[in-house]
């Protein structure tokens, strides 16, 4: 039933896109993933980053817990293995432009946390395709929107897609675009490219093994990060998802990591 | 038996209790060949160090911590960086045991880095810091998080046996010991783009004097009370740090005549971090400090009137590859220290690291702040 609540109220805000500009459609069908979203609390998962390269495979395990806020997501990723970089923890403090988002990364060969600047949030995690930016997470007023088609969803043919394009604002983000296919139905992500800032495009993410969790919840159960330049790839693989699991607010404050 | 060595017996006693129980393991093996030239030793020699660390669950808001280090070089010396029993619960925690603590934000000066005694046996291989025997209490509050901690004893700093044999005795101010225990207390909290963090410590100075008795180098020690401000803005790709210390009643030694006495003290440094443009395929970091000590030459610590230059530069690769350039330029004396330092790992479980180190210094006349002339070394290390 709050599915389908949710759907009808959805449905209303984008019937009227025919009166819209595209980038008023834009926005809507992105606030309204936003909203579709709404109420998870907490959440605890674990996670496989696998890493493909010429060279073969490496995997590091970890477990990631976020926390819903109004004012910004707050997230944070442990590692377990392998064991050169078990206890690493990368924790982010998701801020709506213009406020920057917040990143301090735990390291602990040195016993330090570190905070991370915007200028290394372009660099890449731990090796991998996902670059520290990307794992932060983007909140809905950190972008300018412009739907740009309706198609068929990647890797879901039998789904439609709308096509959004996002224009970050925060000027150190490392895309000068992103495109994004959020499917009609449940508004979910099914593909994203990233545009570097000379506008070529230079990696795409895709979202598979959807399932949902407290019947309106949907989450992935795998990630795709496949770099258009170089050829590399990382997936990240998801698994015992838990919503609204009463995570404390203090456990994201930076003076708490490595305790 | 020492107070120290009493606590060191009680942790390895608690943790031989919890080898009973199911421990998740971890740690590092590592080589490493030396290649070294100091005031008595000019030579290829092998260091092999064992740092593995066993941390039991027991209870579901409670866990032990056992952490051993064994270090051969020349001779096998062991030392306990962590055996402790840490109690959480929603926004603070309690340890009781040994353990390490590492305060401040600046890259090169330690001005906040108050708890752990040094180990400058490992000054340029690994972790310098030996453990602490404390009891710690830490909560966060709406307003920030405190943290008190006791500390239960004040070790011996730990010197390479060439500059310090093992059967000298330190020397200690009247009515302090080894056994002298401390206080410290320390807040943290960020404001936006601001970090900061404000302690005082109370308990025998972390910095010995180096007294010179029948041609022999002897360390004194002396007890101080300390507070200090460590302050970090973040602008886009830079990072501005700070750290101020005011000590009172500090010993200092004059590094001529090595006499020796108290004084107020100040100390501070500023620097800077800033990322170059990076990418997914290579990341870049330059830092700048400088630090001074009111005490200016007679002061007991490196850095009391230095610039630090440095440059990181990763290639964002699965090895991890890291290539690091550093440089020291004492202003005093108008000399340099160079460090130049590459890492990659080899397989998931190994690393290779290759160290570069060139002193301008005459190590000889300084021994307060022992370095070697030069150095070069080549380390393999093995995670498990």
């Amino acid at each position: 039933m709050r599915i389908f609540l949710s759907l009808m109220v959805a449905m209303l805000g984008l019937n009227s896109a025919n009166a819209q500009t595209a980038e008023q459609k834009g926005y809507a069908i992105m606030q309204r993933q936003a909203q579709v979203d709404e109420g998870w609390q907490s959440e605890l998962s674990q996670g496989q980053m696998v890493l493909y390269t010429s060279g073969g495979t490496v995997q590091r395990s970890f477990s990631a817990e976020r926390l819903e806020q109004g004012a910004g997501n707050l997230s944070k990723f442990t590692f377990h293995g392998p064991a050169d970089v078990k206890g690493t923890v990368l924790l982010s403090h998701s801020k709506t432009e213009p406020t920057p988002d917040m990143q301090w990364l735990f390291l602990p060969s040195i016993q330090r946390v570190k905070r991370i600047a915007s200028g290394n949030r372009k660099g890449s995690f731990m090796g991998s395709e996902f670059s520290f930016e990307d794992l932060t997470g983007y909140e809905l007023n950190d972008s300018k929107y412009k739907w740009v088609a309706d198609q068929a969803c990647p890797g879901a043919a039998q789904s439609k897609c709308y096509v959004v394009e996002a224009y970050p604002l925060n000027r150190d983000s490392a895309y000068s675009k992103r495109v994004i296919w959020v499917d009609q139905q449940y508004f979910r992500p099914f593909q994203i490219d990233y545009y570097n800032r000379g506008g070529q495009f230079m990696k795409r993410l895709n979202y598979a093994g959807y399932a949902v969790f407290l019947q309106r919840f949907w989450r992935p159960g795998r990630l795709t990060m496949q770099n258009a330049q170089t050829g590399k790839r990382t997936d990240m693989v998801w698994s015992g998802y838990r919503l609204q699991s009463g995570i404390a607010a203090s456990q994201f404050e930076p003076q708490r990591l490595g305790r | 038996m020492t107070k120290h060595q009493s606590n060191t017996a009680w942790a390895l006693l608690l943790c031989s209790s919890l080898a009973v129980a199911d421990g998740q393991m971890s740690g590092d093996l590592s080589f490493t060949a030396i290649s070294e030239q100091t005031p008595t030793t000019d030579g290829l020699r092998s260091v092999i160090s064992l740092a593995p660390e066993v941390t039991w669950d027991i209870a579901p808001e409670a866990s032990a911590t056992f952490a051993p280090y064994l270090h051969y070089d020349q001779e096998l010396t062991t030392d306990i960086h962590k055996a402790k029993v840490d109690i959480y619960w929603r926004g603070g925690n309690a340890s009781l045991g040994i353990d390490q603590v590492t305060w401040g934000k600046m890259e090169f000066s330690r001005l906040s880095d108050r708890i752990n005694q040094t180990d400058l046996r490992s000054l340029l291989t690994g972790d310098p810091k030996q453990g602490q025997a404390m009891a710690r209490v830490s909560q966060n509050t709406p307003v920030g998080q405190f943290e008190l901690l006791h500390l239960f004893d004040s070790p011996q700093r730990k010197y390479p046996t060439d500059l310090l044999p093992a059967d000298v005795e330190a020397v200690y101010a009247d009515k302090i010991s080894e056994e002298s225990s401390g206080w410290a207390l320390r807040y943290d909290q960020y404001f936006g783009a601001f970090d900061i963090g404000i302690y005082g410590y109370t308990g025998v100075d972390r910095d010995p004097a180096v007294m010179v008795q029948n041609q022999r180098l002897q360390p004194y020690y002396d007890e101080v009370t300390q507070a200090g401000i460590d302050l970090q803005y973040t602008a886009g790709s830079l990072l501005i740090k700070s750290a101020y210390r005011q000590s009172w009643d500090q010993i200092q030694q004059d590094p001529v005549s090595y006499q020796l006495s108290t004084a107020d003290a100040q100390a501070y440094a500023i620097g800077a971090e800033y990322a170059l443009n990076n990418n997914d395929t290579a990341s870049a970091t330059v830092f700048a400090e400088y630090a001074n000590d009111s005490r200016g030459k007679s002061a007991l610590q490196a850095m009391q009137n230095d610039v630090s230059l440095g440059a990181k530069f990763g290639l964002n690769n699965l090895q991890n590859t890291e290539f690091t350039v550093a440089g020291n330029y004492d202003l005093d004396d108008e000399k340099s220290v160079y460090n130049l330092r590459a890492e990659h790992r080899w397989t998931d479980r190994t690393k290779l690291e290759v160290n570069a180190y060139i002193s301008g210094k005459d190590s000889q006349s300084n021994p307060i702040n022992y370095q070697p002339d030069s150095r070069f070394d080549f380390s393999l290390s093995y995670n498990f």
